[in-house]
């Protein structure tokens, strides 16, 4: 029996994120942010044709909401052409919408 | 208090809002990707005031920071991270705290400390046995001794240094703590007792835990103890902080921010991550966990640090109030001294000791010494005296005429009283104290400066600053026996080695690194072998290569490590002795040898630090030369004293003259062979001037082919008047013909040239002889050209050109009294090897290794001589090479793979019973096991065991069944077995014959006997292969002479020397041996980029090129390379089989019992390039 295909988990989907001029996000998906409760940075994978350059946020929402969103410095910086979430990875791809979003992407924290 | 400002600011501008105090450099080893130095360029161009280094348990970059940080006006801060000894409490996780030094008491402490943390990192089973946990062999009876406490001790991981929290509380005074690094694995949402809050647990980092902060606070006190804020862009750094700040109110003391620094830029950031893997034998992918996920650990603006820090603003400002407080200043505050320092007797006693010795040497007893020898004797010595008594020196030199008796009575107990080697001198000087009279006169050095005409300038004068250098060299067993005694009498905490640090080089940083970026194994050897030993990595040959961007990381990434330190070694030979315990001064560590120690400092910053460096260095030459002489007494009965030699011998100047000198001192090498056919030198005087001219500084400074010319214009014409640039040159290069080729001619052409003092001259030799002054350099060539037309009144043109000259010195250059003494022994060893060959090459493949050649090389050279060598016997060979009536036979000793003991076992039981008479014999009466046995017999050492031969029909044949008959007959036999008690030898059982094995091809047998030993005494490979090569054009080593200049020839070889030197511009110098000799082939660039591969790892090579001939001297300037398999007749030879050497692989019984397997050509090559004896590589010593 062949075995079943597997389902990824908690993909990155894109996020619509508004940020004040130092980068930060202010709202995401139209719901502002209420409180900044950390931010960090993964830079990774460098060595391979698909380096990781994302810096987090993880906020708490107008709403009560919290929420981690990432912004790709690897797809921002090439206006957001190409982000992590290629089809080998398993993850849908939203070619206009990506380009929209500007790198920005939303995962459940 | 230290007043920060910005480093190189002008009065007004605001001080930084941060200063970094937590920072490793490449001596972190492994976790740290900068040197000092750049840490400190870089800290200066972003804006910082100071700068504090805290590396893994060392203080091994400390003096380079305070030195690069006093230069640039940096506040240099020192400190360490030192881990703690696992706990009970704690089995798992390992912790460490920041330490920084606040003064003189604090730097004393935290040298102690990371002594304490060393002490039991090369224990063993062997070294701890007698030794009870705890003990410190290092720190002997002091304080640090009782720190230990041998129930945490004991769950030490062996070769990580630790130190128990208790010794780091004893230490405190001095010293000021943070309370360490953020870990990322310590988070946890499980409340563990008293933690710093209800998320965090202690795990591998900091102290967190508040029983143990609290006794760090009784120690340090609140202005000791800061709990340290990191903010690495991990997740929940926020939260660790809050909880942290919360941490450090209920202890009542502050928190200081640190950066965690890793990297001076954001270029070497991608290298950490690939050492942290590499530190854990893990590739990128899977060290992922261990990796710090960012590269926020590069070196930034003070300004960014305080932004990172918003949410701790006192943090940030606590980071200059701290560092304002640490006033410690290396440079100044170290308070070394060394034995005698403050001798108030010392000039008298040294006055008296060499007055004494100048009417021995120079009196009117004296034999063949001239008045006016005298009369410049003792206006030499009142010089020299005079200026040692300014500097205050004389207890210097007592000192080194101390450690000089001290080896003369070591010398004499590993000689033996009643040896040949006892007329010898325990050792001898080498390097620019040979110049010195004093030196001469109390022992230190051996060859007399008057009679020599050595300039002082170089290794004394006014100017110095820091200590002179004397080198001594020894043999090696002597030196063997002195180091410990020296640690005895200047006492164990008084005396220890110099430090080392190997750096990545371009080979081991492919393979390394490599392996890191998990690319294929097989494709990181190949590149790694066809790489360049020397230069940055740049042009890997990746580049056609490269299909992804690993490859394209990998070059960049050997690029960025090329030169950082990989590890602690050991100095060759340099020694620290101090009046103070040098745990005071420096952190003393175990060496890898049994009974030594050394500071953790290199030889550059033990003289930053004024240290006294005696050089106790072994010198392979020097335990050969002594080694023949004791041979010749025993094989001749005759006594030589090499000092009273002739030294005038026309036999040994005429070797010297054709180059007949393979294996002899310094002048071995295939370029300074074609350089003796050249210079033809006569004397002693031109043997001093030959071994300095093949090195880097005559070579770019572009001495060596004017001063070959004017030899030959001088030979050939004595009215021949030698050029100079200026006339204030001719004095001081008149020997040299108006070249520079020794190190003490920079110095004496700055003075006599360009009005340099002594001092700046020695300032300019300095600033080219060390790696880190390099840029000084530059600053001295205005001086010297300004300071020529000043002086001298040469043209800017005429400078320029002398400049060049000097310049060129950048590189490495002799001394001319390092030369007298190299000269010296390259002269005696020559008269040996000329008058007593045996001897001679008994005692060089004795004392392997060392010298240019490989034992096979050597070998090969001597028989050429018609010197007989004999292969290995087991009923013959002693453990070491030895003379028998007249003929050298190879030891036991040489056999690869086994242990020296059981050889020695070998040996002795073969005295007390007699020969072996057969294999049940010897497995029986030998403790060896089967693999030893195999390997004898493989490497033909039993043929003499076997009942006559396995050919009757054709008994004056060698028996090439011999091996194969001996294998067989091994497997019968019962070794003995291993058991508690020792090795429970085997019966004595009578085997049965053998079959009729089949033969072994010669090639086969080369390949056994280069397996098993390394060496062949039998057939050359090329001799062997000669027939099956169908190459037009193709000569012999021995056809060349006789061949036309210009022509084009073929010439095919077994590669043993290679050699690409920076100063060659990209060509490569081959030389090849074949069964008549050798060939020296010259490979251009273009020609070695083409054939690369080929041309630094292929062992047998066809070389197609142009005959060049010049003076005596014949090349091969090579136009193509090529595989010497390529070139093998498809015919086979069914006496040149290449089978495996095994049992299982013997031929089966249906193949003819007497022939020898047939082989593919392609196995030729392949079977020589599993076994080729090492070859001389340049500058990287002897490699496969």
């Amino acid at each position: 029996m062949a075995p079943a295909a597997s389902i990824p988990l908690n993909l990155p989907r894109p996020a619509r994120v508004r940020t004040e001029g130092a980068g930060v996000p202010v709202e995401v998906d139209g719901r502002a942010i209420e409180l900044i409760r950390e931010s960090w940075l993964v830079e990774d994978r460098w060595w391979t044709e698909r380096p990781l350059r994302r810096r987090y946020w993880e906020a708490v929402t107008t709403t009560g909401r919290n929420v981690v969103v990432y912004h790709d410095l690897v797809a921002g910086a090439r206006g957001g052409a190409q982000g992590p979430a290629r089809a080998e990875d398993g993850a849908a791809r939203h070619g206009g919408e990506e380009q929209a979003c500007g790198g920005w992407y939303t995962q459940a924290p | 208090m230290r007043r920060l400002v910005h480093a190189g600011a002008v009065r007004g501008m605001p001080t930084p809002p941060y200063a970094e105090l937590h920072c490793h450099s490449a001596y972190s080893f492994l976790d740290g990707v900068s040197l000092p130095g750049e840490l400190v360029e870089s800290a200066c161009e972003l804006g910082h005031a100071a700068l504090a280094l805290t590396d893994h348990n060392s203080l091994s970059g400390s003096m380079e920071l305070a030195q690069a940080a006093k230069e640039r006006g940096l506040g240099a801060i020192h400190g360490a991270e030192i881990d703690l000894a696992t706990t009970s409490d704690c089995a798992t996780s390992s912790r460490h705290l920041t330490l920084l030094v606040r003064d003189g008491r604090g730097w004393s402490n935290l040298c102690r400390i990371i002594t304490l943390a060393h002490a039991h990192t090369r224990d063993g089973p062997r070294r701890s046995v007698g030794r009870s946990v705890g003990d410190s062999p290092l720190v002997g009876d002091g304080p640090v001794a009782t720190a230990s406490s041998s129930a945490t001790a004991r769950s030490r991981v062996l070769g990580e240094p630790a130190v128990e929290l208790e010794a780091v509380l004893d230490h405190a005074e001095g010293l000021v703590c943070l309370t360490g690094c953020a870990d990322r694995s310590a988070i946890c949402n499980a409340p563990v007792g008293r933690s710093v809050g209800r998320s965090w647990r202690p795990g591998r980092g900091g102290i967190l835990d508040e029983p143990t902060a609290r006794r760090l606070l009784d120690a340090f006190g609140t202005e000791g103890l800061r709990v340290e804020l990191q903010r690495p862009y991990a997740r929940h750094d926020r939260a660790r902080n809050r909880a942290l700040a919360a941490f450090a109110r209920r202890l009542g003391v502050a928190c200081v921010a640190t950066g965690n620094v890793h990297a001076h830029a954001r270029s070497r950031a991608e290298l950490q991550d690939a050492f942290v893997a590499l530190r854990n034998h893990a590739t990128l992918e899977a060290s992922e966990p261990l990796r710090r996920g960012n590269h926020s650990h590069v070196l930034c603006t003070p300004q960014a640090m305080a932004s990172r820090f918003a949410d701790h603003p006192e943090a940030v400002a606590e980071t200059l109030r701290l560092a304002e407080q640490l006033t410690f200043d290396l440079t100044e505050d170290l308070g070394y001294r060394y034995p005698g320092a403050e001798d108030a007797q010392a000039s008298r006693r040294l006055a008296e000791l060499c007055g004494a010795r100048l009417q021995e040497r120079y009196g009117p007893g004296a034999a063949g010494v001239r008045a006016q020898a005298r009369a410049e004797a003792q206006a030499r010595l009142a010089q020299e005296l005079e200026v040692i008594g300014k500097l205050g020196l004389a207890g210097f030199f007592l000192l080194h005429h101390d450690m000089l008796e001290l080896s003369r009575e070591v010398a004499l107990e590993v000689r033996g009283r009643d040896s040949v080697r006892g007329l010898l001198a325990p050792g001898r000087g080498r390097g620019s104290s040979v110049s010195s009279l004093v030196c001469y006169l109390i022992g230190l050095s051996h060859i007399d400066p008057i009679a020599n005409d050595l300039a002082l300038g170089r290794f004394l004068h006014e100017d110095l600053r820091g200590l002179p250098d004397i080198d001594l060299d020894f043999p090696r067993d002597v030196r063997e026996a002195l180091i410990p005694r020296v640690h005895e009498r200047y006492g164990r905490d008084h005396a220890a080695l110099v430090a080392a640090f190997p750096t990545f080089r371009v080979r081991g940083a492919i393979r390394e690194l490599g392996k890191v970026l998990g690319l294929p194994a097989g494709e990181i050897e190949r590149l790694a072998r066809g790489a360049e030993v020397h230069g940055r990595g740049d042009g890997l040959g990746i580049a056609e290569s490269a299909r992804s961007v690993r490859w394209r990381w990998l070059e960049r990434l050997v690029e960025e490590a090329y030169g950082l330190p990989r590890h602690l070694s050991q100095h060759p030979g340099g020694m620290i002795v101090a009046t103070k315990p040098l745990i005071d001064c420096c952190p003393v560590v175990p060496a890898a040898m049994e009974g030594r120690q050394m500071v953790q400092w290199d030889k550059d910053s033990c003289a930053d630090a004024g240290f006294l460096k005696i050089d106790l260095l072994g010198l392979g030459m020097l335990s050969a030369v002594e080694r023949c002489v004791e041979l010749i007494a025993r094989t001749r009965g005759e006594r030589i004293d090499l000092s009273r030699i002739p030294f005038d011998d026309p036999h040994t100047f005429e070797a010297i003259r054709i180059a007949d000198t393979v294996g002899v001192f310094q002048i071995e090498s295939r370029a300074q062979m074609q350089s003796l056919l050249r210079t033809r030198p006569a004397n002693l005087e031109d043997l001093t001037i030959q071994v300095a001219i093949i090195r880097p500084g005559p070579i770019q400074g572009g001495a060596i082919n004017p001063y070959i010319e004017r030899r030959r214009r001088q030979r050939e014409d004595p009215a021949y008047e030698v050029p100079y640039e200026h006339p204030a040159l001719q004095e001081v290069l008149e020997e040299t013909l108006g070249t520079i080729i020794f190190q003490d001619q920079v110095m004496e052409v700055a003075e006599a040239f360009a009005g340099f003092t002594a001092g700046e001259a020695d300032g300019l030799r300095r600033a080219m002889s060390r790696k880190r002054s390099l840029q000084m350099l530059t600053r001295h060539r205005e001086r010297f050209i300004e300071g020529a037309m000043r002086h001298s009144g040469a043209t800017s043109q005429s400078a320029e050109r002398v400049w060049q000259m000097v310049e060129g010195f950048a590189g490495f250059g002799f001394p001319k009294a390092h030369s007298a003494a190299f000269g010296l022994l390259a002269y005696q060893s020559t008269w040996l090897r000329v008058h007593y060959g045996a001897e001679f090459l008994c005692a060089l493949l004795n004392e392997q290794p060392m010298g240019f050649y490989a034992p096979d090389s050597l070998v090969h050279e001597a028989e050429h001589r018609g010197i007989a060598v004999l292969g290995i016997d087991v009923n013959a060979s002693e453990v070491e090479c030895a003379v028998q009536e007249g003929c050298v036979r190879l030891g036991l000793g040489y056999i690869k793979g086994v242990a020296s003991s059981q050889m020695c076992e070998l040996v002795a039981e073969r005295e007390l019973g007699g020969p072996f008479r057969s294999f049940g014999e010897l497995a029986g009466r030998s403790a060896l096991g089967r693999s030893t046995l195999e390997q004898l017999a493989w490497s033909g050492a039993c043929e003499g065991l076997l009942d006559g031969p396995a050919q009757p029909d054709q008994p004056d044949q060698p028996d090439r069944a011999a091996r194969r008959t001996a294998l067989w007959q091994l497997g019968m036999a019962a070794p003995g077995v291993e058991a508690a008690e020792g090795t429970q030898l085997a019966l004595p059982i009578q085997q049965p014959p053998a079959p009729r094995l089949r033969q072994l091809g010669r090639w086969q047998q080369l390949i056994a006997d280069y397996a098993t030993s390394g060496v062949t005494v039998g057939e050359h490979a090329m001799a062997i292969l000669r027939k099956r090569l169908t190459v037009p054009m193709l000569a012999t080593s021995a056809q060349l002479p006789r061949l036309p200049a210009g022509c084009t020839v073929a010439v095919a070889g077994m590669v043993i020397a290679r050699q690409r030197p920076g100063t060659a511009k990209g060509t490569m110098f081959l030389l090849f041996e074949d069964e008549w000799g050798t060939i020296n082939l010259i490979v251009p660039k273009a020609v070695y980029e083409r054939h690369r591969h080929l041309a630094r790892a292929e062992p047998l090579l066809l070389a197609r090129g142009r005959l060049e001939r010049s003076e005596g001297v014949l090349n091969v300037l090579v136009r193509e390379l090529a595989a010497l398999e390529d070139h093998l007749s498809t015919a086979i030879d069914s006496d040149e089989g290449t089978a495996a050497a095994s049992v299982s692989s013997l031929p089966s019984s249906q193949a003819p019992a007497h022939v020898a397997e047939p082989q593919p050509a392609h196995q030729i090559a392949s079977s020589m390039r599993a076994v080729a004896p090492p070859i001389q590589s340049f500058a990287a010593g002897r490699r496969r």
